[in-house]
């Protein structure tokens, strides 16, 4: 068997080589980047736009570009993020705590360029682990029962306080008015509409991209044009930037990469949870592990490399159950997974039997793809730069009309349009409070996914008679507890040590001027 | 407008909408209202928390905030909501294009460098720019739907 594999492994690589595939992936690749790059475009709908061009390919041939469309979507979704402040696609989310930034600081070259290398490294680590390891792995996610998703994504609202140093209250305030506006609609377990409040539209509650473009796009537009300023940053391009930012990368980030990637892998098996819950983690864990968590947020280089390493590692992650179980891991997943089954291809323990040269071809391919994503993403990437020498009077309005049809397209709805600029306008008038739209988005996107997870876990802790078992000495909620309490308490502590050593450090300076 | 003002402002908004969203969860049962209960005591309690700070505040928070161009934001915002109310009933592109004609030309306002003639030059041909690339991106390469009115 081990044999097979490794025959099918080769083989799958020399299709994947083949001159069609790598024009199919070049392809692929540079159509993901450009709607993963437009706000309310997502890497979901960017892989479902072309699931029927696929329909004439071989079966191959077809997953060979969808794949490639997903990579490029991914990371995409950076360009927008950093640019503008403007998550491209939901994964994105914790690319504009450092990526933005950095733009600000004069360094978009520096962050486009640390993003597209990052979301190789990742791609490429989420897919090896896929290739090695997705019998065992695939085994790994099924232990994950409503319990341990709760607490998986407690794990991730504890991020809100690391992500809010400097005023937590607010930053959790902002976290739970997030988590109460994913609430509005229907219960998730007992179907019942909560807070409509008399408008039927509101029952199938507030849609998460909509909202996103409007947290981020709308507000943020409003709080460039409310200054007088004519550009966004001063963009200036870097010469022989590459040479010395991997040797920085390499000097600074191998074990923020290194772990983002892994972190990614495993959140993108878990089904629902995806890339913006991996980026959100990976970030917080890059910022918890770090000698200097205060400069995350001001346009740290591993912020962003934590991010976009963990969610393009998630498409590797997300296929482990999908190819190996037959459970997509995330929406784009099952879309693939559609396209599968379209070709007569079913996932799920007899795909290497049956059809295990298509499956190594679809995987090995993912590799080949995330390699042609570093020569198409640098080309691209110093056109997508010069949006920041455009006016700010001109991007702007472009980047609301852009907004308006991302919000429309999802279903075809104008009171998508409206949230989002209801939500814009609320996260402006917000952030004027001091409440960042990072946490409130972070509070929709886990929002709902904890609520289901606590519902379940509630039914079944009433059938089994016990809170505390079912919900908390289930070994796995045990460690992601343990964790969540660590994550949710570490800045506070970290806070505290800092002081401490400042103050010793002071003591011992004046000690030695009395002497 | 001070940072105190703000912050209490903040803080009686959100016990306003701790009251409207207690309200309905009241009107709800198990296991419906459990998450939205723990939300709302967990905003009540924070809402507090900031109102009591910014109460008993000292100096170093009355600082006041950046100056701010309301009248601008304000008139952004309206401008928006016209645009998106009156698409479904004009037409996408008709719409997109008046919008981004008025947008482009009230914010040069300040560029006084800039001949009205030439504001209005540069954003008729960056409408046209756009509009020919948005309908070929979205409406003929990536099929993605625009909405309709009677124009279009």
């Amino acid at each position: 068997m081990e044999q097979n594999i490794f025959e099918l492994i080769i083989s799958g690589f020399i299709n994947s080589l083949s001159p069609y595939h790598i024009f199919l992936m070049a392809f692929g690749v540079t159509a993901g980047i450009i709607v993963g790059t437009l706000p309310g475009l997502t890497a979901t709908m960017a892989v479902a736009l072309l699931v029927p061009v696929t329909f004439i390919m071989e079966p191959a041939s077809g997953l060979v570009m969808l794949g490639a469309i997903w990579c490029g979507a991914i990371y995409g979704g950076a360009n927008a993020a950093i640019l503008l402040n403007i998550p491209g696609t939901p994964s994105s989310i914790a690319t504009t705590m450092d990526g933005y930034p950095m733009t600000k600081n004069g360094e978009a070259d520096k962050a486009l360029l640390t993003s597209l290398i990052s979301s190789v490294i990742g791609g490429i680590i989420g897919v090896i682990i896929l290739l090695t390891l997705f019998a065992p792995l695939a085994q790994v996610s099924l232990k994950f029962g409503k319990p341990e998703y709760f607490w998986l994504c407690i794990f991730g609202l504890t991020t809100i306080s690391a992500m809010s140093t400097g005023n937590v209250v607010k930053g959790l305030l902002g976290g739970l008015f997030g988590l109460l506006l994913g609430t509005i609609g229907l219960d998730p377990i007992a179907g019942v509409p909560r807070f409509t409040f008399g408008y039927r539209p509101l029952v199938q509650g507030i849609q998460l991209v909509p909202a996103l473009i409007g947290f981020f796009a709308f507000s943020q537009m409003l709080t460039l044009m409310e200054r007088d300023e004519k550009y966004i940053a001063r963009y200036k391009q870097t010469s022989s930037l590459l040479k010395s930012l991997l040797s920085e990368m390499l000097q600074k980030g191998k074990s923020v990469l290194l772990r983002s990637s892994i972190l990614g892998t495993f959140i993108g098996m878990l089904p629902g949870a995806g890339g913006p819950v991996a980026s959100i983690i990976a970030y917080n864990e890059a910022k918890r592990w770090d000698k200097n968590p205060e400069k995350y947020g001001k346009g740290a280089i591993e912020g962003l490399m934590a991010s976009e390493s963990s969610n393009n590692a998630v498409i590797g992650g997300a296929l482990i159950p999908m190819m190996g179980l037959g459970i997509p891991g995330c929406p784009a997943a099952a879309v693939i997974m559609g396209g599968l089954l379209a070709h007569g291809i079913i996932p799920g323990s007899k795909l290497l039997v049956e059809s295990g040269d298509v499956a190594y071809t679809f995987i090995t391919s993912l590799i080949i793809a995330n390699l042609i994503m570093l020569p198409v993403g640098y080309f691209m990437l110093k056109l997508v730069a010069n949006i920041l020498n455009v006016p700010l009077y001109f991007v702007a309005p472009v980047i609301l009309v852009l907004s308006s049809i991302g919000a429309y397209a999802l279903h075809n709805s104008m009171l998508d349009v409206f949230v989002m600029v209801i939500f814009g306008t609320i996260a402006y008038i917000l952030s004027k409070a001091g409440i960042d739209p990072g946490p409130m988005a972070l509070g929709m996107v886990l929002g709902p996914i904890a609520e289901d997870a606590l519902g379940v876990s509630l039914v079944i802790a009433q059938a089994k008679g016990s809170i505390l078992q079912t919900l908390f000495l289930r070994p796995v909620s045990l460690i992601l507890i343990i964790l969540s309490i660590l994550s949710a308490f570490s800045p506070l502590i970290l806070d505290y040590l800092k002081k401490k050593k400042i103050f010793e450090s002071e003591v011992k300076r004046n000690d030695s001027s009395c002497c | 407008m001070t940072h105190r003002v703000v912050n209490i402002f903040l803080s009686v908004g959100m016990f306003v909408l701790c009251a409207v969203f207690l309200y309905q969860t009241n009107k709800l049962s198990y296991p419906s209202n459990v998450f939205p209960y723990i939300l709302i005591i967990g905003i009540a309690i924070l809402s507090l928390m900031v109102f009591l700070q910014n109460i008993f505040s000292k100096a170093e928070v009355i600082e006041k905030l950046e100056k701010i161009n309301y009248k601008r934001v304000i008139s952004i915002v309206a401008i928006s909501f016209l645009y998106i109310s009156s698409i479904s009933a004009i037409g996408f592109y008709a719409v997109t294009s008046i919008y981004l004609m008025v947008m482009c030309v009230s914010l040069q306002s300040h560029e006084t460098s800039i001949r009205m003639a030439m504001k209005i030059r540069n954003s008729f041909i960056l409408t046209i720019i756009v509009v020919i690339i948005v309908y070929i991106v979205f409406n003929i390469l990536l099929k993605v739907p625009t909405p309709r009115g009677f124009l279009i």
